[in-house]
């Protein structure tokens, strides 16, 4: 088996034969094809750009792999910013010894991604760190979009709007826990890992205010930024969270917090009340919004409290996490 | 001959007890002129006259019932050559120190009176008079005066006006005196709001389900003998299997069904009337249904302790359900407004009433365990009675924050430390905003407003974070165990490190693991931590705490070898195989694991290996029930109806071993004993039994590791456990060590503010 040597990464032949091999037969397009020190690209005057590292273990997960959620991860951070993503660069950090089989699928996937979220990758780079420098293979990618939208911003969020979410929560993180680790669920869960501007484009109308990815620290921690932010309170609704039975069964057993897990394909939107039906309405209409739903509403209250009624009608406070749940019955 | 002129200054508890009533049957007697007055400081006398020694003795020594005098002070005072003795006007002041009465039981000259045809208060719901009715539960400031209270809505009619003015009638200055004519009213009303004659007593004999506004907030009520109301109860409020409280026509009565000793008796009867919780008598058919306590060996019992309730009891009813009308989770419900929305549903019908109630209280409960009331939960009749600190003075106010789970609150400074009234769970914002509500009102009931903050050291507390949200500083954080510790020691003032074995749930560690079965020595300044249980894997923390098999599975395929752990087996039919799975991974990778030394999981896992209970739907229920099959397997040894081998009810072997600096009990012997017995078929009573007398045991000897010390502290919520406490008394008793317990706060998590406040007057 083939495998990333420290050579891959010298700037000589091996490096020109992985680019070629690689980067160039599954990414290529007409700039990356510039092949120049900077990439040349159309712009327009308001532009978005965001950046983010990928590192997760495993590289293979059910529902997808390091390179779609190195895609997904930057374009959805432009798409909920409201802005149509369009180019993408890609920088690898390899370890030493990584197969180049394994490396390869993760470019594939990088480049099917990308058409399915109608993005170009235009720059590059690969380094290669000798074992044990790093874990396997790291991404970088850096995002830039138009923003000819208008501009979301929580700012305008105002009690008496509708807090939607496009679809169930926690799958992304449990699909990577069990993976990791070997847990064998009653009902697997698949990674969410997506990209959501198609879907976002779909519903996207005057009364959408706010949009946020909830990836790390999910949905209760995204919330909970939201709601301080803009000064507001919120209160969630139990039964009206989806979750799939593979989610909450895990939960349950781990005693883990479906609120507080990972999603990678998933959109928090906060739309004014007149807009709630509609835009619930199209989601439910695109492939990855059809179990969208309100999950809760903004309300007066004290700025940045998160509240969540239980179906007997009590309400807990969502809080930030710090750390880990840990025990507390005495 | 000269006549001498005093000033007296009393306070404590000295005010809506009958106090200057008193005071002026006293000196009219003595022939002594002058007056007596309320201020917020307490009570001012000014005296004149020759019988000036044996008043001021008198004035202590034949005091009313419900008073309690922490302090007189006297001074020489000017002689104004007064013709009589009255009693002037209630003075406000600006710094109130006078304590406020808990509420309490009507008494029985009132209960004469509701029940005598010719009596002007025949019926009436609200009778009182200074030696009973109502005092915490309606104050909102002091000094206290009816206008102070939520009868100020009440403007007294001419007879009523005449008694409270009269200083020789039983409601001199009662300040809640009320009557038909004037004062609040009942009303009955149906789910759908209408208006229906009577009090409900003939809707409950026809299995109907009440709600009734008492004291301190909403009851909810039904027939205790009907099995099917009960079960409609249980459902509407999603009940689970927790235990509901009765209320009981008469000791008598109670007797039918349950054992009650000389000082349980004393405990029901006495002006706070609390929940004793009571054995059910094993000896004769029980009249009363298993699912008002489904799976234990007790019931909570306790008496009528307003007009209201004896009048429910007007019919033929004996026992009546009266539990705590919240829904599950949530404060209890205590306005009108917040009972017709939410109990709607729940309750058939709705007995309200217009007195307000301003501090919602919830019933206490007690139980006797080694001759001792232990308190469980700590609110009606005795809130907000202060402990005294004698023997040091406090550097600055402040305010504990208590636990998370079972919270109340303390309040301290100067000499006095006043400890809120049970609030609940935290987790529940509705808690959190009764909590906030309370801290509020209850600063000014107690007049300490608090510059220092004590909280918990768990990072998940809500009370954490409450702390860290507020503007006083310095805030202290605390460990748990040492709170616990600091809170019993400071109930009996002893200020010399002490050697204190706390028995709890779980708290945060040091280092970081959860903390449950420790070792500690030292006071509220330090400790040190001496030993522990082993560390031992609860997988999924509180999720985990559900599943007291899963914990079971846990601990056992730690403690066990290869071997023996195969043999477990057939141990774990009711874990599904996907389960058992997870549970290896879990243990194998460390996914979600806390490493604890709790006592109270080690219970549960035992309740769960045995399969007594599988499933947790209240807190404590896995021990609970564990500690109802080893006290009837017990009951039925004594009693000579079991054959089984009664020879060999001894403990099962543990060890303890030093780790380091710290002595640790390790429990794989105990386990491997105890699956040798599951595996031989000995009945689940037997062996739930020996646990016991095993974990007591093993208290035992990790005390005396230290026995030099002589004397040991026992804090947290297992010592509510009464078999399990009550035989680790016998083993110090025969070993003549002294055992210090907590006397007027709970062992558990109630009793944790008090101890946060004294550790952070140490660090100030
Ligand atoms: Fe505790
Ligand atoms: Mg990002
Ligand atoms: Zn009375
Ligand atoms: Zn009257």
């Amino acid at each position: 088996m083939e495998r990333i040597m420290m050579a891959h990464g010298s700037g000589g032949r091996l490096s020109h034969e992985l680019i070629h091999s690689l980067f160039q037969k599954y990414l290529g397009n007409s700039f990356l094809d510039q092949m120049n020190d900077a990439t040349i690209v159309p712009g327009q005057e308001q532009l978005a750009v965001t950046t983010d590292s990928f590192v997760v273990s495993p590289l293979f997960f059910r529902g997808g792999n390091i390179g779609r959620l190195a895609v997904c991860g930057t374009v959805n951070d432009l798409a909920v910013s409201g802005a149509a993503p369009k180019f993408l660069s890609l920088a690898l950090i390899l370890e030493e010894g990584l197969p180049l089989e394994e490396l390869e699928r993760i470019i594939q996937s990088v480049a099917d991604t990308a058409k399915e979220a109608g993005i170009s990758i235009v720059c590059g780079d690969t380094k290669v760190v000798e074992r044990g420098s790093a874990d396997k293979l790291f991404i970088n990618t850096t995002g830039i979009g138009y923003s000819n939208r208008y501009f979301v911003n929580p700012q305008q969020i105002q009690p008496g709007d509708g807090i939607l979410i496009t679809g169930t929560i926690g799958d992304h993180e449990i699909a990577i826990l069990s993976d990791r680790e070997g847990l064998e669920f009653e009902t697997p869960v698949t990674s969410d890992c997506a990209p959501l501007n198609g879907l976002i484009d779909s519903f996207f109308q005057v009364g959408v205010k706010c949009m946020r990815d909830p990836t790390r620290g999910g949905v209760a921690t995204t919330l909970n930024e939201l709601a301080q932010q803009a000064g507001v309170s919120m209160l969630l609704k139990e039964e009206s969270l989806p979750i799939l039975p593979g989610v909450k069964g895990a939960c349950d057993m781990l005693g883990l917090d479906p609120l507080y897990l990972a999603n990678e394909g998933k959109a928090l939107v906060i739309v004014k009340p007149e807009a709630v039906e509609s835009v619930l309405q199209v989601m439910h209409a695109h492939p990855l919004g059809h179990r969208a739903a309100q999950i809760g509403v903004v309300q007066e209250g004290k700025p940045g409290l998160v509240l969540l009624e239980t179906p007997l009608g009590g309400k807990r406070i969502v809080g930030m996490l710090e750390g880990e749940h840990l025990p507390r019955i005495c | 001959m000269t006549s001498k002129a005093k000033k007296i200054y009393l306070n404590g508890i000295v005010q809506g007890v009958g106090f200057r009533p008193f005071v002026f049957k006293l000196a009219e007697e003595l022939n002594l002129k002058g007056w007596v007055n309320n201020s917020s400081k307490g009570v001012t006398i000014h005296a004149e006259g020759e019988n000036m020694d044996c008043f001021l003795q008198r004035l202590v020594s034949d005091s009313p019932p419900l008073a309690k005098i922490l302090m007189v002070r006297t001074e020489e005072a000017n002689f104004e050559n007064f013709c009589s003795f009255h009693i002037t006007r209630s003075e406000a002041q600006q710094d109130a120190d006078v304590l406020i009465s808990p509420d309490v039981a009507t008494c029985q000259d009132c209960l004469h009176e509701i029940l005598d045809k010719n009596n002007r208060r025949f019926g009436y719901p609200f009778t009182n008079c200074t030696n009973c009715g109502p005092r915490y539960t309606i104050i909102r400031d002091v000094p206290y005066d009816r206008a102070q209270t939520t009868m100020s809505t009440f403007p007294m009619c001419e007879s009523c006006a005449a008694e409270y003015q009269d200083p020789r009638d039983r409601r001199f200055h009662a300040q809640p005196v009320a009557c038909e004519e004037c004062g609040p009213k009942v009303q009955l009303l149906d789910s759908s709001g209408r208006l229906i004659p009577g009090m409900g007593v003939d809707q409950l004999v026809q299995g109907g389900i009440l709600a009734v506004k008492g004291l301190g907030g909403f009851h909810l009520v039904c027939d205790a003998g009907n099995r099917e109301a009960i079960e409609r109860l249980r459902q509407r409020k999603e009940r689970g299997a927790k235990p509901f409280a009765l209320m009981v026509r008469s000791i008598e009565k109670a007797r039918q069904e349950v054992l009650i000793d000389k000082k349980e008796e004393e405990l029901l009867l006495s002006p706070a009337a609390p929940i004793v919780i009571l054995e059910r008598n094993q000896n004769q058919a029980n009249l009363l249904p298993d699912n008002i306590a489904p799976g234990i060996h007790t019931l909570g019992m306790m008496l009528p302790y307003t007009p209201i309730h004896h009048l429910l009891f007007k019919g033929p009813l004996d026992f009546l359900i009266m539990t705590s009308a919240n829904l599950s989770g949530r404060p209890l419900i205590y306005t009108n407004e917040e009972a017709l929305t939410l109990l709607n549903g729940i309750a058939d019908y709705i007995l309200v009433h217009d007195r307000d109630i301003y501090h919602p209280c919830d019933d206490s409960v007690i139980q006797r365990i080694g001759g001792e009331a232990v308190y469980f939960r700590r609110a009606r009749g005795y809130v907000p009675l202060p402990i005294s600190l004698t023997s040091s003075k406090l550097k600055k106010s402040i305010l504990g924050l208590g636990g998370d789970l079972k919270n109340a609150f303390c309040l301290a400074d100067d000499q006095r430390a006043f400890v809120s009234q049970y609030l609940g769970d935290m987790e529940s914002f509705e808690t959190m905003e009764r909590f906030q509500q309370e801290l509020e009102s209850f600063q000014r009931v107690v007049n300490v407003t608090p510059t220092v903050i004590a909280y918990d050291q768990h990072p998940n507390y809500h009370s954490t974070r409450f702390a860290l949200e507020q503007e006083q500083q310095p805030k202290i954080p605390i460990q748990h165990h040492h709170a616990h510790l600091a809170s019993v020691l400071g109930e009996w003032e002893l200020s010399d490190p002490t050697l204190g074995i706390i028995c709890d749930g779980t708290g945060f560690g040091e280092d970081r693991c959860i903390w449950g079965f420790e070792v500690l020595y030292g006071n509220a300044a330090s400790y040190e931590r001496k030993g522990h249980l082993e560390y031992l894997p609860l997988p999924g923390g509180d999720a985990g705490a559900k599943h007291p098999v899963r914990i079971a599975y846990a601990y056992l395929k730690t403690l066990l070898t290869g071997e023996e752990w195969t043999k477990t087996l057939p141990l774990w039919h009711s874990l599904l195989p996907n389960e058992r799975k997870i549970l290896d991974r879990q243990l194998e990778k460390d996914i979600q694991i806390f490493q604890t030394s709790s006592a109270g999981r080690l219970f549960d896992a035992l309740s769960g290996l045995l399969g007594i209970c599988t499933e947790v739907t209240y807190e404590g229920q896995a021990a609970i029930e564990l500690e109802s099959t080893a006290t009837l397997f017990l009951r039925q040894v004594n009693s000579g109806g079991k054959n089984e081998g009664t020879e060999d009810v001894s403990e099962y072997p543990y060890e303890i071993r030093l780790e380091g600096n710290e002595y640790i009990l390790g429990v794989a012997p105990l386990f491997q004993a105890i699956v040798h017995d599951c595996l031989q078929g000995v009945s689940r009573g037997k062996i739930a039994y020996r646990f016991h007398l095993t974990i007591a045991g093993a208290i035992t000897a990790l005390a005396m590791q230290f026995q030099h010390h002589g004397q040991l502290a026992l804090s947290g919520g297992v010592f509510q456990n009464k078999l399990l406490t009550e035989a680790v008394l016998q083993n110090f008793k025969d070993k003549n060590i002294k055992v210090i317990r907590s006397r007027t706060l709970p062992p558990g998590d109630g009793g944790l503010a008090f101890g946060q406040v004294l550790i952070a007057n140490e660090v100030l």
